[in-house]
């Protein structure tokens, strides 16, 4: 099964894999060869596959998933592996995200979709980052 | 004779001149080295997103999606790309032509309307009383996909109000920093490339889609507008980098020229108010013998 991953500013990936599991708009999803053909749009969330008996994972930006015939193709905006994450960054964006939900209900003129696509995506970069942290 | 010093003026002047557009190449060229790079590596997701929506506009019909849906062309929106900053030769003036013959093709009162990126397409414009709706400035200090989404975004929402019936991008296509080619595209109402890679013709199993057909259509369909636009910024950037570098270049070469050719002149000038002194102290001495 191949496995290509695309942003506007570059191809992040093109490589076989064994599996994939992907943050579908319904859920999260992991695919194996031989899925039957299937387009699906991505929430914010981490895209892990297996290669090699290897481990891999990356934190996305929406996006869309295409799999047809044993090749999976993912365009999302941006995308981000363990390396490039800055944590702290992250862990910031994340208590701004949840004070903002957290006041939501009094403060009318909070967007409540931005404030927890914001906390979304700090969560996927967190997980991704957390994992090879403490390995 | 007396125009030496003018000459020697002259020179200093050329040669000012001449550094300002050889540093003003070497801006260029490395400018359009960083433009060609971004220009190249949105390919891959321009490519594979045309894909996509090949593979699925073969099980697509136009009655499926607002933004596939053709209607009279009463009003048609051409996005113009030029550039804030002059001195890259024709850039400019060739994308103000192309536009101009739009409206030549499209007569008729409001049949064309002008949306403009860039300082110098708009005074072109403007100064020739076209109607400009859109002027979008400072887009260049930071080329962003988020900056031109917000765009596309604005003009997509006006083309389902019905403001527009199309959009046209109209751009400097970069060949290579010698050639830009003005090129003319439709991007609204999406014209659909005719199959993707030909996985789908094989493919007789319909499609799992999720959550459905119509979200992912939204999802896509506003994403092949914003990389259409954002694909014309950045093949528009890198011509102007290539025309600013090809137009210092020559201007520096016909400096250089111009100091030689006066540079000899001078030369000769100099040659001819030294032989006239000798001349005149060969005669003072001859008289005084």
């Amino acid at each position: 099964m191949h496995l290509t991953i695309v942003t506007p500013r570059k191809e992040v990936l093109s490589r076989d894999v064994d599996s994939v599991t992907l943050p579908g708009a319904l859920g999260e999803m992991t695919l194996l060869p031989g899925h039957a053909s299937l387009m699906s749009v991505l929430d914010v969330g981490v895209a892990r596959w297996v290669a090699g008996g290897e481990n891999h994972e990356l934190a996305l930006n929406r996006g869309f998933a295409e799999v047809l015939k044993d090749n999976v193709r993912v365009l999302v905006e941006t995308c981000e592996g363990c390396g490039e994450i800055d944590v702290d960054r992250a862990r910031k964006a994340l208590a701004r995200a949840q004070g903002r939900l957290a006041g939501a209900s009094r403060d009318p003129s909070i967007d409540v979709a931005r404030a927890e696509y914001a906390m979304k995506r700090a969560l996927a970069r967190l997980k991704v980052a957390g994992t090879t942290e403490h390995e | 004779m007396a125009n030496l010093k003018a000459i020697r003026k002259r020179i200093q002047g050329v040669r000012g001149t001449l550094q300002l557009t050889r540093a003003m190449k070497l801006v260029a060229a490395a400018k359009l080295r960083r433009a060609q790079e971004n220009a190249v590596s949105l390919r891959p997701y321009a490519a594979n997103l045309i894909d996509v929506i090949g593979n699925l506009a073969a099980k697509l019909g136009e009655e499926e999606h607002p933004l596939l849906a053709r209607r009279p062309e009463k009003r048609a929106l051409l996005l113009c790309y030029t550039s804030d900053r002059g001195l890259c030769g024709a850039f400019n003036l060739n994308v103000g032509r192309a536009a101009e013959e739009f409206f030549r093709q499209h007569p008729g009162e409001g049949a064309v309307t002008a949306a403009v990126i860039g300082k110098k397409g708009n005074e072109y414009l403007s100064r020739r009383s076209y109607p400009v709706s859109h002027y979008y400035k400072d887009m260049f200090a930071d080329i962003s996909f988020d900056r031109i989404s917000r765009i596309g975004n604005e003009l997509t929402a006006e083309f389902l109000a019905g403001d527009h019936d199309s959009l046209y991008v109209l751009y400097n296509w970069f060949r290579s920093a010698g050639a830009q080619r003005i090129t003319l595209k439709r991007v609204l109402p999406l014209e659909l490339p005719p199959t993707g890679d030909g996985l789908v013709a094989q493919d007789q199993v319909e499609h799992i889609f999720e959550p459905s057909k119509r979200d992912i259509l939204d999802t896509l369909m506003p994403m092949y507008v914003n990389i259409s636009l954002y694909q014309a910024l950045l093949e528009s950037v890198a011509s102007e980098m290539g025309a600013r570098m090809t137009a210092m270049d020559n201007a520096t070469r016909n400096a250089g020229e111009l100091i030689a050719k006066l540079t000899l002149l001078y030369n000769k000038a100099r040659q001819d108010t030294i032989t006239r002194d000798l001349m005149d102290i060969v005669g003072g001495a001859e008289a005084l013998r």
